[in-house]
């Protein structure tokens, strides 16, 4: 066979039954390949944005293409309850449409909130967390409670402990800025 | 209720307007600009404001990309296809139409009309050609149509859209105050 004549039986069989998933189908693997490509190619980004970015559009678009299938194929599947052949080929055509539709509506964005953000959360955690160890300022903490020491609870008096005592709390930084001043 | 139902799935129209890949590509874009915001908005992980601007930003990028498609590519490979496949292939069915859209309304026709339109093409032909019902593939020409639609959509939402539509975004995000840029500096 040709390559002329396998377009053209190609051409017919679209022709006869155009199923809805070719399209989509279609597109999610372009998209899949050029946006991941196109964010990568983008001079203003960061590198690690870049690749976080590319990395969630390429997976949405991998979940994307089986979602797409699976859900056309299985919502035809619903056909089977027409006798009538006629109305079971609209029926059958029709059930795929919905099932895409189901698909890019509700079942694609479900997955992908569920899956793709924790598996490059996953991926990019080191860094994530080393820059955010990094970036964060110290923060104040005025709210709990300080910390009991347990020599403040026996006075050193009744002890005797001086030498820990001495070692541990006791700053000079405390000292340079109390008592009179001279000149 | 389930009789009312099973009358919608077997429905002829839908059937006919479905088979269509435009309408197709249009009806999956428009639920995507709806679902795919409607899923940001509803992640807890984000803060509002975050979840404002990449949901409008979602739903302006898929309503330019359906745009673009529209109107820019989708007119040129109406007019292209025919003319393309008449070079390629030698069926009476690209003779005898000029363009898709010439096809496409002969091809909702019932049989009287479509023998009235082929009486008339034959009429105006200067050629001693003549073109008989049977000889018309409609598959073959409804095949290219969507063959090229599905082309040109994949040209069209995956490649020219997500260019082109960069520019024309931050205008409109700047216009609805919701410019990321701005957001920060403000924050800082």
């Amino acid at each position: 066979m040709s390559f002329g004549s396998a377009v053209k039986n190609i051409c017919k069989s679209i022709g006869r039954d155009n199923n809805p998933a070719y399209a989509v189908v279609a597109i999610a693997t372009a998209k899949g390949i050029f946006r991941p490509l196109f964010t990568m190619m983008d001079k203003k980004e960061s590198p690690e944005t870049k690749k976080y970015t590319a990395l969630r559009e390429g997976l949405t678009e991998v979940i994307a293409i089986p979602i797409y299938l699976l859900c056309g194929t299985l919502a035809g599947k619903g056909s089977a309850l027409f006798k009538d052949p006629e109305k079971a080929k609209m029926a059958k055509h029709n059930l795929r449409f919905v099932g895409v539709c189901t698909a890019a509506l509700i079942v694609i964005p479900g997955l992908c909130l569920l899956l793709v953000k924790p598996f490059t959360d996953k991926i990019f955690h080191k860094n994530a967390k080393d820059k955010t160890q990094n970036d964060e300022p110290a923060k104040l903490d005025v709210t709990s409670q300080t910390v009991e020491l347990s020599h403040q609870k026996t006075p050193i008096t009744q002890t005797g402990n001086f030498h820990n005592y001495a070692v541990k709390n006791i700053n000079m930084s405390n000292f340079t800025n109390s008592g009179m001043k001279v000149g | 209720m389930i009789g009312a139902v099973q009358n919608l799935i077997s429905n002829p129209s839908l059937y006919n307007m479905t088979q269509s890949t435009i309408t197709q590509i249009t009806t999956e874009t428009c639920l995507k600009a709806v679902g795919r915001p409607g899923f940001i908005l509803m992640d807890n992980n984000i803060d509002p404001q975050t979840k404002k601007f990449s949901s409008t930003k979602e739903f302006l990028y898929q309503m330019t990309c359906l745009g673009i498609y529209l109107v820019a590519v989708m007119p040129l490979l109406k007019k292209y296809s025919f003319k393309v496949a008449r070079k390629l292939c030698k069926e009476d069915v690209f003779k005898a139409f000029d363009t898709a859209s010439d096809f496409l309304k002969y091809h909702k026709m019932d049989e009287a009309g479509k023998l009235a339109k082929l009486e008339e093409i034959n009429t105006n032909l200067k050629s001693g050609d003549k073109f008989v019902k049977s000889n018309i593939d409609e598959e073959l020409g409804k095949g290219v149509t969507e063959l090229t639609s599905i082309i040109g959509s994949v040209t069209g939402l995956a490649i020219v859209a997500p260019i082109a539509s960069h520019p024309l975004i931050h205008p409109i995000m700047k216009f609805l105050g919701l410019d990321k840029n701005k957001n920060e500096k403000t924050e800082q």
